[in-house]
């Protein structure tokens, strides 16, 4: 301790020759616990939010990239929510669910608010020209629970009825059976941040297409559990409702796809694509894989990154740490005329050069961590957790790259002549 | 105490061998305070840097309290450098991130003291040096006298048997040199011998002994005063 105290206690009474070398080494750890994290979180997102979205096709706007969707469903691209009954009449083989969404900017007290237009099944129901079609009959048909299901997805039927009449069963079943045009449901964070309760009336006003304002009175029928998801900063109502506010007509973002997975794989994405003019359908698989992909290629990055500032930080280091012992040869000198060995020299050198590797990479740790958690939070709400591998590797390349290179620069103090340097004087 | 027998050091600047001390013989008992004059670039600083186990001679050997200091290991030398050593310089070489406690507390330090004895015997010799209102002063904020009280006090952390100064009054004024003169001179009552290097006459008027160099030539030159163990091998 005593030798690693008189390095400490330099560094901190005479910090300049030390601090670029700190800084280079605190960017390198920090870019790569910050990208690390925040790939990783994003894929778990990804997990998590397929997971939630039930769907395994969804139909989108053409322009729309897949990022889009992602990272916020308000891409401002709309398709006719007619498709829908499109889809619904055709009587695909292995469509089990159909979600369509259309998902505005509001506001609410001048506050923005992201607000999702969702079709409750009743709707399905009530449109005769539909009441043949066996998706949707089959399904509405109270199933007891515990009932084997008999779809290929068994989704929708694995839902108990007692859920089905449930608003809040939205957040895990994607499936709402009855919304009032009036209704609102609220995310769990929204809810919490402005203490909203179940029968509150809330005031909701946009702008439509054309510029002027609309507004709409609406209760709240529920607060949705927590999911971990972007679903719980937002506000859900009727479809339609939405659609009033939107001023653009019956029109969706996307149209939600709960599909048969044998059905998915066998070509119904192909046979959506042909019947919908104007649209995209992907399936989730290609969704998480666009994401995955992204997520890989960024993480690679990150380790270039990392690499690279290294390599820089050891140049910075060995330089910093030649000047180091050059201006110091009076002191160095001294400590060898006092009865330090040239051993002793040396190795104060190299823990000196450890020590910054230490407090460069804690440093970066922690601007790592505060930037994983801004830039998550800012761009893709995302729920960021810390990498510990990567923090932990972060911190020890940075400590080991330190005391490589003052290997040289120690070697230089430690055949100093205390002599010559006396001399110097 | 410490034998310089038959000491030369010599070395190449270029193509010419430099002779900077030729065959010096002599001792330096317990007790004695030996000055060291010459001109200047005569051998004084690579005679002090010999005896001080810092430069190995050419040829000869020198004996410290019977090891012979160059035929030791690297380590041991600074070993005994640390126990058996103090140095003064000129310029006091106080290492200037370091306040004066933790300066006298370095030699201590370098060997792994605890922090409570080195505390306690850093305080004492400060307090010793009238430097006890200074002691979280760094160098920088300490007149020339105190910085070399400073060295003065750090040279005695360890209980140094050999003393070796180098010029330690080319700095100061009348008032301290005469201060530093008399404190090493007092020393040599403790069992412990000084070799100085000084310009200075009124300095080396003070010592026992005074060997003289020139052009690397080891001379007794005459006794100042009459001091235990003066019986010196010339």
């Amino acid at each position: 301790m005593g030798h690693f105290g008189l390095i400490l206690t330099e560094m901190i009474r005479r910090p300049g020759p030390s601090i670029t070398a700190l800084i280079v080494v605190a960017m390198g750890v920090s870019a790569l616990v910050a990208a690390e994290s925040i790939a990783s979180s994003s894929e778990r997102q990804i997990a998590g939010q397929m997971q939630q979205l039930g769907a395994n096709i969804l139909v989108l706007p053409n322009d729309v990239s897949l990022q889009d969707y992602y990272a916020a469903d308000t891409h401002g691209q709309s398709i006719p929510e007619e498709y829908v009954s499109r889809i619904t009449l055709a009587q695909m083989t292995g469509v089990e669910e159909l979600s369509p969404k259309l998902t505005i900017d509001s506001q609410w007290n001048s506050d923005p608010i992201v607000l999702t237009g969702i079709l409750p099944r009743t709707e399905f129901y009530q449109k005769s020209s539909w009441q043949s079609v066996s998706i949707l009959s089959a399904e509405l048909a109270p199933v007891p629970v515990g009932k084997k299901c008999e779809g290929c997805n068994g989704r929708s039927c694995q839902i108990s009825s007692g859920e089905k009449t449930q608003l809040s069963s939205y957040s895990s079943t994607r499936i709402i059976h009855e919304l009032d045009k009036d209704a609102l449901l609220i995310g769990a964070d929204l809810a919490e941040a402005y203490g909203i309760q179940a029968g509150d009336k809330i005031e909701l006003s946009s702008e439509m297409s054309s510029g002027e304002p609309s507004r709409a009175s609406l209760t709240v029928a529920g607060i949705l559990p927590t999911t971990g998801t972007t679903d719980d900063n937002r506000m859900f109502a009727h479809l339609h409702t939405v659609q009033e506010l939107h001023g653009e007509g019956p029109v969706v973002n996307v149209i939600e796809v709960m599909g048969c997975c044998e059905d998915v794989s066998s070509g119904l994405a192909d046979e959506l694509d042909s019947l919908l003019p104007g649209v995209r359908v992907v399936t989730i698989s290609q969704v998480v894989e666009a994401q995955v992909t992204v997520n890989r290629v960024m993480n690679r990055l990150s380790w270039v990154l990392f690499a690279l500032l290294m390599a820089i930080s050891g140049a910075s280091i060995a330089s910093v740490m030649f000047a180091n012992v050059t201006e110091r040869k009076r002191e160095l000198g001294t400590m060898l005329a006092l009865g330090a060995t040239p051993t002793m020299v040396g190795r104060m050198i190299i823990l000196k050069a450890s020590a910054i590797g230490l407090v460069g990479g804690i440093a970066g740790l922690a601007v790592g961590v505060i930037a994983a958690f801004a830039i998550g939070g800012q761009y893709q709400s995302l729920s960021v957790g810390i990498q510990p591998q990567a923090a932990l590797v972060g911190v020890v390349v940075a400590i080991l790259v330190a005391a490589i290179a003052s290997f040289l620069p120690a070697r230089k103090a430690a055949q100093l002549d205390p002599c010559v340097c006396l001399q110097e004087l | 105490m410490i034998q310089a027998d038959q000491v030369s050091k010599s070395y190449l600047r270029g193509e010419d061998q430099v002779h900077a001390l030729q065959t010096a013989t002599f001792g330096v008992q317990p007790g004695e305070f030996v000055a060291v004059i010459g001109p200047s670039g005569s051998g004084k600083s690579t005679l002090l840097s010999m005896l001080g186990g810092m430069l190995s001679p050419t040829a000869g050997r020198i004996v410290l309290d019977g090891e012979s200091l160059y035929d030791v290991s690297i380590e041991k030398r600074a070993a005994l450098r640390n126990h058996k050593i103090g140095f003064v310089f000129q310029n006091f070489n106080l290492i200037p991130w370091l306040n004066a406690l933790e300066n006298v507390e370095l030699p201590l330090r370098l060997y792994g003291h605890d922090r409570k004895s080195r505390r306690t015997a850093a305080t004492e010799l400060l307090e010793r040096f009238g430097l006890v209102d200074r002691i979280l002063h760094r160098p920088s904020e300490l007149s020339a006298g105190q910085q070399q009280r400073v060295a003065l006090a750090r040279m005695l952390a360890t209980n140094p048997r050999l003393i070796l100064a180098d010029e330690p009054t080319g700095n100061l004024d009348s008032e301290t040199r005469d201060l530093v003169v008399e404190t090493l001179s007092e020393l040599c009552n403790e069992d412990r011998a000084v070799v100085l290097v000084t310009h200075d006459d009124a300095v080396s008027t003070t010592a026992s002994r005074v060997l003289q160099i020139s052009d690397g030539l080891v001379t007794e030159q005459r006794n100042q005063k009459e001091r235990p163990g003066k019986n010196a091998v010339a």
